[in-house]
């Protein structure tokens, strides 16, 4: 807590308790501001921490050893309620060959390199990530142009999901008009967070890697070798894919015990479903809270809970074409207090996708690690230029390409708040996932048939000297 | 929808067997209890020796801790704060105020003119009864809510409000004090 809250709350404190003290408020709050001015700088020493905490390893280690002679698989699994199954003979060496207290080492020994739900933010010096103005352009800073493969086996990618369904191009040319406030910008510079991806494994797996031998082959012969991704699978239930280079934990439904289904005959759900199929959006709620609980997922960084907009789109439209089977609800990412979006304007955060056939879940999606490093960047503080790059149509402006008649429809923009912008930097050689201050200017009004729920502009300078990151309606349909 | 994990499930984690949980109520508060020592020793390698055997003993005696009769932080603090009686007790000195404040703090202040208000305002502390300086420090420099330091040092929330009031009131009253603050402050 800064000085200033703190003094403030103290002198609340002491009004509460006596109203008169409001009388020698001036006086009181130098008291108060001096005596914490005094707080002496105790130099608080990482070694001495780092010591104690070895200290606490081998305290717990001896706990450990101790409760070992009466360990056993069975309590194992009983303790913890886990049923998975660790590929096969992996996990019966991984249980057997390997002390519980080596993971306490490892764990204990690297505590920010696990899959630590907490959010922790490490600094680094201005403009640290690059020039973020070859972002869009897909550029590294000597001209190479990069691809957007990449990823992880289970990287999301920017604003998809299962359950967003491809729309088709509309021709009609939509017209952003700012009805909102003036805001003014004060901040010259904005921090941009970047999330720390890789999660090492080298130090938990390191024993057990050494100490696999497949028969056909001998894992210690590769002694530099660090797990990348593991699977735990639940047989006829889940599949926990565990991703340490992209730091994200994907689980899904064992497709391969699963019924299929399809519209022929002998198919196990032959009727589509109607619109009066799908449960109100509380019971969908409810549904992917109790996996949440029943998995021990953490949502210190997440806001309430909400049936992702995309899905409502889509419902809202299925008299005319169809249900679809899964929806998605979406656990938004809150980060110092602000709500994240893409760069699409959708509400971005943790998935967990709902089929409407067996009201159970079948996917829960981007669950990240929460570790990132910032930087400081310039800040645009013109708002009428950010108001006229949102009437462009913001960061990724609509595009379409097709032919015939192209109708202008205006789209309301309200006033902004203050959020992240999740994007991605694909000018380096790992695709790196950034977290820049922007602007989301709302969609008050707008057609039945436009499904934004908003447009996000950037704050950071770099981004906004980009032509070409707003995009126009192609010329030849001008020209039409 | 399920709660955030806090201090309390997580001591609920390791009284269960799930000692790796304790690192995460160690990354917490070893900053937070070797300042809490540290302002009551005001001597580096005292502060640093008592948050070590505040961690172990809170590490072993962690099914000890019992939810229902306050928060985990204040058990902790409680555990650093007999600890720093005892060290006083085993010292033979008749009270922690004889002690308080007996290193000069050299080595943590670096500036001369806040080395001077330190000294000033740490004498005038000094002179406080040693509960209300236990309570004020607590406050200001710990940043604890009264809940809290109620809880830690056994007295009603009504009461540390009441004694912090009341050493609120007494600096107000004394005019040296708000002078050598004042001229500290122009310095």
């Amino acid at each position: 807590m800064n000085k200033q809250k703190l003094t403030k709350e103290i002198l609340n404190d002491l009004y509460a308790l006596d109203s008169g003290f409001k009388k020698y408020e001036t006086e009181l709050e130098k008291i108060i501001v001096s005596l914490l001015e005094t707080r002496p700088n105790t130099k608080f020493d990482e070694g001495f921490k780092r010591r104690l905490q070895d200290q606490l390893i081998e305290e717990i280690e001896k706990i450990e050893m101790e409760r070992a002679s009466s360990f056993s698989l069975g309590a194992l699994f009983s303790g913890k309620n886990l049923s998975y199954v660790f590929s096969g003979a992996f996990l019966t060496l991984l249980i057997l060959a390997v002390p519980t207290f080596m993971f306490l080492r490892n764990y204990y020994g690297a505590p920010d390199e696990v899959f630590s739900p907490v959010f922790s933010v490490e600094s680094l010096s201005e403009k640290a990530f690059g020039d973020l103005q070859l972002i869009q352009e897909g550029q590294t800073e000597n001209g190479e142009v990069t691809g957007r493969g990449g990823g992880g086996t289970f990287a999301e990618e920017p604003g998809a999901s299962q359950t967003e369904i491809m729309k088709r191009p509309d021709m009609v040319r939509y017209e952003y008009v700012y009805k909102g406030e003036d805001v003014v910008l004060e901040e010259e510079q904005v921090e941009v967070l970047k999330r720390v991806k890789q999660i090492n494994s080298s130090g938990a797996f390191k024993n057990i890697i050494n100490s696999l031998d497949f028969g056909l082959l001998e894992m210690s012969s590769f002694p530099r070798s660090e797990v990348e991704r593991i699977s735990f699978s639940e047989g006829s239930g889940y599949i926990v894919n565990i991703d340490f280079v992209e730091g994200l934990i994907y689980i899904h439904k064992n497709w391969r015990d699963q019924p299929v289904r399809c519209m022929g005959e002998g198919c196990v759900n032959p009727q589509p479903l109607k619109p009066s199929d799908v449960p109100p959006d509380v019971k969908l709620i409810e549904i992917a809270n109790r996996f949440i609980s029943q998995h021990g997922i953490d949502l210190s960084m997440y806001g309430e809970p909400e049936v992702s907009a995309q899905s409502h789109w889509v419902l809202e439209r299925a008299e005319t074409s169809f249900v679809p089977s899964v929806l998605r609800v979406i656990y938004p990412l809150v980060i110092n207090g602000e709500s994240v979006f893409d760069e699409w304007g959708n509400r971005f955060g943790m998935g967990v996708s709902i089929n409407l056939y067996d009201l159970e879940v079948e996917s829960l999606d981007n669950l990240t690690s929460h570790k990132y490093l910032k930087s400081v960047y310039g800040a645009e503080t013109d708002f009428s230029k950010l108001v006229s790059l949102a009437e462009k149509g913001g960061f990724r402006g609509d595009v379409f390409y097709g032919e015939g008649e192209v109708e202008t429809v205006e789209i309301e923009l309200d006033t902004p708040s203050f959020v992240y912008m999740k994007t991605w930097n694909y000018t380096q050689k790992e695709p790196e996932e950034l977290l820049v201050p922007s602007l989301m200017f709302p969609v008050i009004s707008a057609p039945d048939s436009f499904s934004r729920q908003g447009v996000v502009i950037p704050l950071v300078e770099g981004l906004l000297d980009m032509d070409n990151n707003v995009r126009d309606v192609p010329p030849l349909l001008e020209a039409q | 929808m399920k709660e955030p994990i806090n201090d309390e499930k997580i001591a609920e984690l390791c009284q269960k067997g799930n000692l790796e949980e304790f690192s995460r109520l160690y990354n917490k508060y070893v900053e937070k209890i070797y300042n809490f020592i540290y302002y009551k020793s005001f001597h580096k390698e005292t502060a640093e020796d008592l948050t070590s055997e505040t961690f172990l003993k809170a590490l072993k005696g962690i099914k000890k801790f019992d939810s229902s009769k306050g928060s985990f932080s204040s058990w902790l603090y409680r555990i650093a704060r007999n600890n720093v009686i005892d060290f006083y007790r085993k010292k033979k000195a008749s009270s922690i105020d004889e002690f308080w404040g007996i290193d000069s703090g050299e080595d943590i202040v670096s500036d001369i003119i806040n080395k001077e208000r330190v000294a000033e305002v740490k004498a005038y502390l000094r002179k406080l009864d040693p509960e209300k300086r236990e309570i004020v420090i607590m406050r200001v420099w710990d940043n604890l809510p009264y809940k809290e330091i109620a809880e830690i040092i056994g007295k009603s929330e009504a009461a540390c409000k009441m004694s912090f009031s009341r050493v609120m009131s007494q600096m107000r009253e004394d005019f040296s004090l708000i002078l050598i603050l004042l001229i500290a402050n122009l310095l």
